[in-house]
């Protein structure tokens, strides 16, 4: 057996899964297990659901383990495992401290992440690399977080780290806050981004005039289809019927009118507040792209700022919108 | 036509027909009105890998379309123009609208929908109008992307299926063959036209034979799935396939053939509008009943719809699966559940 300070990242990881993964199958402690397997398109991954201890070998883990399992565990019954990321972890915070999941009904594997990949940079950045619309017909990884993508007459090499999804790149807890067990080293992880950058990009935004802030988020909006993939991938969106989907009363109109899409959108982003951990699974889920992330976040700062509350970050914390303190004091009420 | 000669084609369809193209709206191409090549980003066939994001279907049955206005007085109104009605082809002198830059799946994907929409018993004035009033010039693939599997339903790269004009790679030049008289209206009078010489023909003859030799890797028993799918209602398979959807609508709404859809007034104190706009199988209000009942209740059922409506309703209904293989739902599923593999465990029944 190789020596563990011998093997590089992600084969390690994807073999830990595995052994735990075994483990648990095997001594009845989960019936499910829920991980990553190889996808259909190059570089992507997929959600295993493994009952089998047999199965296990199907399990993989990379940069394209894109997708926040944390999404299935509310409606889960019976016992299951589930392999979570840092932000992913969060989330399942969350789900726990709001009473969806029951904790002794979960068995987290958590991983140390280095980032997940952004389809849509990593499309653009080989689409220009290949030239002439040719196509990448196969992609890896290496074990040094470099993409290497093939395909009629062309190769082309990609460092991970520049098509990164943005929420990795201005992540504070790529380590998973909470664990039964932990995939890889946390050596592995990415950088933390320090706490005091994490939001400069929400900073740089708000010291643009509100038109142009609205202008910004109408032009994210637009694009919207209606499809709710964001909402579905989000884990916290649990809500057995969503607010747009009441028909009696109507709160939002028939068309596809932009004030009506907005309407979804940022009463969306309001029931996370205080709740949102930045994942990034609406906007990876979003077959347009849309990124409200500049709201969101920056609803994460004030909670953070205002309140002192960290989302996800404590199994004992009562949610921040359900707490009262009478020395509140209130001051930006009228 | 030589390749620098496209920007004038484009200007010669845009000086008679309102013109649409796939245009990139931040990521998100859709089939755009324009008004001269000049806002049509370089769009020729080396872009051939460019599927439109969002399918063609919306040029003939939007999102969301008033299908008449009311007021309380009594008075309708309708307001789309639905003049042209059925009987016939596209007449050369009715066409006023051109799709330019369509896929062959796609322009096939209408052929499905006018046995929904332009029914012998049933047609859908809106639809038909719009119909009879486009028409299609497409791009043969050279370069299927990994997605692709239009050759395991019926179709194929340079399927010539429900267009009026192909146009296809022929090396320095591009090759273009009409189909239809609406296809030789539009070709007629552009002066940069010249009969393609058989270097061109045999660079097309290759570029074909390419393209669905590459479709060939890409086979999907679809055939066998469509077989099996009838005495698949109760099967346990369903239990795992539909396990990791998350019920969104990405895979039925950018779908070129998926075509439910709800009618609903909007209205006010003294009128309103009534208006038709997409539905989907993925949501629980699809079939939720006034009675609260609803029959599919939990993801897996309408999972289930979607493969069976597409593989085994439609089929015995039209003789045709709903389904084109342009890989959208392959490409844009949140969580890569592929249709492919799904035809797959039901073909290995």
């Amino acid at each position: 057996m190789l020596a563990r300070e011998s093997l590089r990242p992600t084969s390690q990881v994807a073999e830990d899964l595995r052994e735990i993964a075994r483990g648990l199958l095997e001594t009845g402690d989960v019936d499910v297990f829920i991980g990553y397997e190889e996808g259909s398109l190059p570089l992507r991954t997929t959600p295993a659901f493994v009952t089998r201890a047999d199965d296990v070998s199907r399990l993989v883990w990379g940069h394209a383990c894109e997708n926040n399992l944390a999404v299935y565990l509310p409606k889960f019954e019976g016992k299951v495992g589930v392999v979570l990321k840092g932000c992913d972890a969060r989330t399942l915070v969350n789900l726990i401290v709001e009473k969806q999941v029951r904790r002794d009904r979960v068995k987290i594997v958590g991983v140390p992440c280095g980032g997940v990949i952004d389809r849509r940079k990593l499309a653009a950045r080989l689409a220009a690399a290949a030239g002439g619309g040719r196509t990448a017909r196969a992609a890896s990884e290496t074990e040094d977080g470099v993409i290497l993508a093939r395909g009629d007459g062309f190769e082309a090499t990609v460092p991970v780290e520049e098509v990164l999804s943005p929420s990795c790149t201005t992540c504070t807890h790529p380590v998973p806050v909470v664990y039964d067990f932990l995939a890889g080293d946390e050596r592995w992880a990415r950088q933390v981004c320090p706490k005091e950058q994490a939001y400069d990009d929400v900073d740089a935004f708000m010291g643009r005039g509100a038109d142009e802030r609205f202008t910004h988020f109408s032009k994210e909006i637009e694009r919207c289809i209606e499809c709710f993939a964001c909402r579905q991938a989000c884990p916290l969106c649990y809500c057995p019927e969503c607010f747009v989907d009441r028909e009696t009363p109507r709160w939002v109109g028939r068309w596809r009118d932009l004030s009506d899409r907005m309407v979804f959108h940022l009463g969306r982003a309001l029931h996370t507040a205080g709740r949102c951990v930045d994942c990034g699974a609406c906007r990876r889920a979003c077959p347009a792209g849309i990124d409200l992330r500049l709201l969101t976040r920056r609803m994460e700062r004030d909670a953070l700022e205002f309140f002192g509350y960290e989302s996800g970050a404590d199994l004992e914390a009562v949610p921040l919108l359900a707490t009262y303190r009478r020395d509140d004091p209130d001051d930006f009420i009228l | 036509m030589r390749k620098r000669d496209f920007g004038a084609f484009v200007n010669h369809l845009a000086a008679s027909c309102e013109l649409f193209v796939p245009l990139d709206v931040g990521g998100m191409t859709l089939f755009s009105a324009i008004d001269s090549s000049d806002t049509c980003n370089g769009l020729g066939l080396e872009n051939t890998t460019a599927l439109p994001k969002r399918p063609l279907k919306e040029l003939f049955f939007p999102q969301e379309e008033v299908l008449f206005a009311f007021d309380a007085g009594g008075g309708i109104e309708t307001t789309e123009d639905t003049s042209a009605q059925p009987g016939g082809g596209v007449s050369p002198s009715g066409v006023v609208r051109v799709a330019l830059g369509v896929r062959p799946c796609d322009a096939r994907s209408l052929t499905i929908l006018d046995l929904v929409f332009d029914a012998a018993d049933y047609k859908d004035p809106y639809y038909v109008s719009r119909r009879r009033r486009t028409a299609l010039v497409t791009f043969a693939c050279s370069e299927p992307g990994m997605a692709c599997f239009c050759t395991s339903v019926g179709g194929g790269p340079f399927d010539e299926t429900g267009s009026d004009v192909v146009c296809a790679d022929g090396g320095e030049e591009y090759v273009m063959w009409p189909l239809s008289a609406a296809g030789e209206g539009l070709l007629e009078g552009f002066a940069a036209l010249r009969e393609a010489g058989e270097e061109e023909l045999e660079a097309v003859r290759k570029a074909r034979a390419a393209a669905e030799a590459r479709l060939a890797g890409n086979s999907v028993p679809v055939e066998k799935a469509v077989s099996k799918l009838g005495g698949a209602f109760d099967r346990p398979e369903w239990d795992d396939v539909h396990r990791k959807c998350l019920g969104c609508a990405a895979c039925t709404y950018l779908c070129p053939t998926c075509h439910c859809f709800d009618i609903g007034d909007e209205a006010t104190r003294t009128g309103g509008e009534r208006v038709r706009n997409w539905d989907s199988c993925m949501f629980p209000l699809f079939t939720l009943h006034a009675s609260g009942h609803n029959p599919r209740p939990s993801r897996k059922e309408r999972f289930r719809q979607r493969i069976m409506h597409k593989f085994n309703y439609f089929v015995e209904n039209h003789g045709t699966a709903a389904c084109v293989g342009c890989g959208r739902c392959v490409e844009n599923c949140p969580v890569n559940l592929d249709v492919r593999k799904v035809l797959e465990v039901f073909a290995a029944l």
